[in-house]
């Protein structure tokens, strides 16, 4: 869970208002990946993240995140193996910098990079339980709801077991090597896994059972979200801003095939 | 009087179908450090317990978990990959097929005749030439064969032993995993290759880099990888969840509508033939 | 009327051979506190669930008889309408959680926000049910943050705030500590003083028959007493004791460590965690062979750390721990297994096997026993803890309690010279306590020495003679129980208590 709680700007939007924002970014930036546009939607969301206050925090979740697969994506495509035919920069030995291998590789970032930002700030800023609220509010069902929020408070959970499990079992005499040797171990780390949670099922299907949850009738909710028609009026203009990015892309690709 | 109904299906849907997305991420971090992501072994689970709809609806949670709340933004686009690994791990489940052992000799069959294809398809794509306008030119199966037979008798004889050494007795099982491996590769190349240029930031990248190395397009390069890795992948999870249900106990089988090994279409099958005239 | 009505109610799971009850009739008044003992796998936790309706609808099986719960028919309530007069809360307070919520005051409400009420009575509710628990200053907290003890308490709120009629509780006190049982057992007395119909099923017999108006005992599903405290008790007592446990000949194969060399040693090590908060500081002892060893604490002491540095699982940031003589740190953890076994309180992180017989032969296995040797410690280790029945039986079929013992058991047939048993009365009932008891005093005969982590004191008396005392990560005591003198008395009563016995 990457949310971070605060009260800027954009902690106090609705969520899906965020959210439409994020998609209309996203969809504009993969169907048309120019590099000043790129820039352009760049420098607007690093500075909304300076303005919302998180982007201390947006920092290093991007590094790790993004830096493997940029370093790898400019390496293979821009270095190592370019594009054929491709004007050659600087060469040095069998290596080659090639002016279409950084381009290429160079939108592809770019296109990331926009796509991610707008992703993450919009889930830095939006606790997951007010996020399907949000969604349920469109739709998203009651149960499809839980299963989201169970399963990301699982997560945790489950990774501690698996160190859990690894303790047990190495304690029993299991070797656990590394790459291939691992493999052998699989069965006896993994099997402890699926059969525990497998017994838990049914304690946890009791609770959901005992507690109500799929008793019929009307439900109300502890959580609200606050909402204006200013907002209501942004979230409309964003879809018909992505469906717009769509039309006018494949009328345009029909223009010039 | 006997008051057995059916069970109530929904609570252990809802209990069952978070604690395998969860399963998805752990499992993925305890294989870290082999060569296989294993991010599906949970999908695969539900496909075989609850059937193909929610296997598929499982996969397509787990990656939009992924996204939405780890912010792993490259989860969400391969929604179709999982969502095809569920439902397929589904219809499996639906045929009993995780309960089903198989002869050892079959699983031997299918490592063979699996590795071996997969050596043809490698040396097919590192053999084959360009002519002059930039067609590919394959090379014809009787000088692949006379130049490689060496390779092709190794492939076969590797492919039996790991079939009958580690497939055992999960040869059914085993070879719905490669051919979900194949489809994997097929759906996610375009995906990969559009979308991130072809590299995911994993070691795989540069499998991706040698094919395209051989003068091989970005797509068909990421496809030759998937081909080469996801089979591995599909097949150690699948057969995962198969030796799990295997040790699984009865009761607690009994609990999913496809956790037991009694396939009642079978038994219906017997009584409509014993009722025949 | 009585608010509860059995009448000759039987129920067999679907695929068990034996029934689960037995021709059950009881009927239960309004306002009654009702006890319900008897030895593991009795029956209890079947009569619990099927108050609150889950059989057949959740568990199908074979039924016989009738059961009226508030007017309710619960053999044929769905369960959800059940829910409204009978609260259940389940043994395993972890598994009882909703999952989707993110706070304990969110977690509360959860049922409520079910069961539609206004959000204005809700947080009512919810301030109130808190408050009954003596949980409020938890109300932000995550319920997946919380102890053992925290989750019972929530979820023993959760169930109040919906203000059933009956309340049923399986093992309610299982995690809770003296004072927070005795807390509990003043809110219950209240809640039927006020009406509420309350049926608790519990392993601690005093504390069950003491704050119950009536007991009912139960033993293979069958009613065998229901009056006083006094008759249950005797009923379960009178009830035929199993064989004694027995050490077979094989466990008792030459110590390989004359006394002359201690099994392991700990020699100054200290700990920090990665968030750089010390754990352990200079902690240093050995433990010889033919020892029994009680290890007490309160939570947070450093106790599962300095055990998880006993086989390698952690090395010492400083000074060293040896294991048979070799220093941990260069010695995989495997290796170290040979010479300790550990068992871990969570028993799921162990089993997978598909028998008990198939699960104990993984850890010999792993040692490179011969396929002989490996039976033969296989059933020495099942007849050590009255487990040879039970062979064919697959791990989870069999109840929580008998499923720790085929845990330590699974230990036990690697024959290690120490065994280190993390917490391992949780969950059992007598009859297990006992025959861990045996096992160590046998262990010891033989020259082979058992380190116990518990909080449970008592046992601690019995089955140990030395008593080591962590409390904040030092070493507060290592001493025999038989010399303790005043001032190591008032240190122990300080840190963890005295035993009763």
């Amino acid at each position: 869970m990457i949310y971070l709680p605060g009260s800027g700007i954009l902690h106090r939007l609705h969520p899906l208002t965020k959210l439409a924002a994020a998609l209309l970014i996203v969809v504009a930036a993969s169907m048309f990946p120019s590099p000043p546009l790129l820039l352009g939607a760049l420098a607007l969301l690093l500075l909304l993240a300076l303005a919302a206050g998180v982007a201390r925090r947006l920092l290093p979740i991007m590094v790790s995140m993004f830096l493997p697969l940029i370093a790898s994506l400019f390496l293979i495509q821009g270095v190592l193996f370019p594009p054929a035919n491709a004007t050659t920069l600087v060469a040095l030995g069998p290596v080659r910098l090639t002016i279409e291998g950084l381009a290429f590789a160079g939108l592809i970032a770019g296109r990331l990079l926009v796509t991610g930002i707008a992703l993450l700030l919009t889930l830095l800023t939006t606790h997951p339980a007010d996020l399907v609220v949000g969604l349920g509010s469109i739709g998203l069902p009651r149960s499809a709801g839980y299963v989201l929020l169970v399963a990301l408070q699982l997560v945790p959970d489950m990774v501690a077991r698996a160190g859990a499990i690894l303790e047990a079992q190495q304690s029993r005499g299991l070797e656990v090597g590394r790459g291939l040797a691992r493999l052998r171990a699989l069965p006896a780390l993994v099997g402890p896994l699926l059969v525990g949670a497998l017994s838990d099922v049914e304690e946890r299907a009791m609770a959901i059972e005992a507690r109500g949850f799929l008793s019929p009738g009307p439900k109300t909710s502890l959580r609200t979200l606050q909402d204006d028609a200013v907002q209501r009026a942004a979230r409309l203009l964003f879809v018909l801003g992505v469906v717009a990015v769509v039309v006018l892309r494949v009328w345009m690709l029909r223009a010039n095939p | 009087m006997d008051t057995t109904r059916p069970r109530s299906m929904n609570s252990i849907a809802l209990a069952l179908i978070p604690l395998a997305m969860a399963i998805n991420i752990a499992i993925g971090t305890l294989a870290t450090g082999t060569p296989i992501y294993l991010d599906s072994v949970g999908t695969v689970l539900v496909g075989a317990l609850l059937g193909p709809w929610y296997g598929l609806l499982t996969g397509i949670l787990s990656n939009v978990v992924w996204t939405l709340v780890f912010g792993n933004q490259i989860a969400i686009w391969f929604t179709p990959v999982a969502a095809a690994i569920g439902f397929i791990a589904g219809v499996a489940g639906r045929s009993h097929l995780f309960y089903r052992a198989s002869p050892k000799w079959l699983s031997a069959l299918v490592g063979a005749a699996f590795l071996f294809a997969l050596t043809l398809f490698v040396l097919m794509f590192i053999a084959r030439t360009f002519d002059n306008q930039g067609n590919a030119v394959f090379p014809t199966m009787q000088t692949l064969f006379a130049e490689n037979g060496l390779i092709f008798v190794l492939a076969l004889v590797a492919g039996a032993v790991a079939g009958y050494a580690v497939l055992q007795q999960a040869g059914y099982i085993g070879t719905i995993g490669l051919a979900t491996g194949v489809l994997a590769a097929l759906i996610s190349a375009p995906i990969s290759a559009y979308l991130f240029g072809g590299v995911t930031g994993a070691g795989t990248d540069l499998l991706v880099a040698a094919f395209q190395a051989s003068g091989a397009s970005i797509i068909q390069s990421v496809f030759a990888q998937g081909v080469v890795s996801d089979p591995f992948d599909k097949l150690t999870s699948f057969m995962l969840v198969w030796l799990a249900i295997q040790s699984l106990p009865r009761r607690l089988l009994a609990r999913f509508p496809y956790g037991r090994s009694q396939p009642p279409r079978e038994a219906a099958y017997t009584e409509a033939a014993s009722s025949r005239p | 009327m009585s608010i509860i009505q059995l009448r000759n109610l039987a129920f067999t799971y679907q695929d068990a051979p034996q029934p689960a009850l037995r021709d059950v009739t009881v009927q239960i008044e309004r306002g009654e506190l009702l006890a319900l003992i008897g030895r593991a796998g009795a029956g209890k936790t079947t009569f619990c669930t099927l108050l609150a309706g889950f059989m057949p609808q959740f568990f199908s099986g074979q039924l016989q008889g009738s059961a009226f719960v508030d007017g309710l028919d619960v053999l044929a309530t769905p369960i959800g309408q059940v829910a409204r007069s009978v609260g259940l809360v389940s043994a395993n307070p972890a598994a009882q959680i909703s999952g989707a919520r993110f706070t304990v005051f969110e977690e509360i409400a959860f049922g409520l926000e079910n069961i539609g009420l206004p959000p204005a009575e809700i947080v009512e509710r919810v301030t109130w049910a808190l408050g009954a628990l003596d949980i409020a200053e938890l109300r932000e907290r995550s319920p997946y943050a919380l102890s053992g003890g925290q989750q019972q308490r929530l979820a023993i709120a959760a169930a109040l705030a919906l203000r059933p009629p009956v309340l049923v509780l399986d093992e309610p006190i299982a995690q809770l500590d003296p004072r927070a049982a005795r807390e509990l057992a003043q809110l219950l007395r209240s809640l039927a003083a006020g009406g509420t119909t309350i049926v608790i099923a519990e392993h601690r017999l005093k504390w069950v028959t003491a704050l119950a108006d009536r007991t009912l005992a139960l033993e293979r599903g069958r009613v065998i007493a229901n009056g006083t405290p006094a008759e249950a008790l005797a009923a379960l007592a009178a009830l035929p004791a199993p064989q004694p446990a027995r050490l077979a000949a094989v466990q008792t194969q030459p110590n390989p460590f004359p006394a002359l060399q201690p099994i392991v040693q700990a020699e100054a090590i200290s700990y920090r965690y990665p968030s750089g908060v010390a754990a352990l500081q200079d902690i240093t002892f050995s433990v010889s062979a033919g020892e029994r060893i009680a290890m007490l604490g309160r939570n947070g002491a450093g106790k599962s750390t300095l055990v998880r540095h006993l086989n390698g699982l952690l090395p010492p940031a400083s000074g060293r721990v040896l294991v048979a003589g070799n220093d941990t740190r260069r010695t995989s953890v495997a290796g170290c297994a040979r010479h300790v076994g550990l068992v871990f309180q969570d028993v799921r992180n162990q089993l997978f096997a598909r028998s008990v017989r198939e699960e104990l032969r993984f850890g010999p296995r792993m040692l490179r026993r011969s396929a002989a040797e490996v039976e033969l410690l296989v059933d020495s280790a099942l007849d050590t803890l009255g487990l040879r029945e039970l062979a064919g039986e697959h791990p989870y079929d069999l109840p929580p309690a008998t499923r720790r013992l085929v845990a330590i058991a699974a230990v036990l047939a690697m024959a290690p010279p120490l065994l280190v048993l993390d917490e391992p009365t949780s969950g059992l009932d007598t009859l297990g306590v006992t025959r861990l008891i045996e096992l160590c005093l046998q262990r010891a005969s033989q020259g082979v020495s058992t380190l116990l982590v518990t909080h449970d004191l008592d046992f601690a008396r019995q089955a140990a003679a030395r008593v080591i005392v962590l409390d904040q990560g030092r070493l507060a005591l290592d001493s025999s129980w038989d010399t303790l003198d005043a001032n190591e008395r008032a240190q122990l009563a300080a840190t963890v208590g005295l035993p009763v016995g």
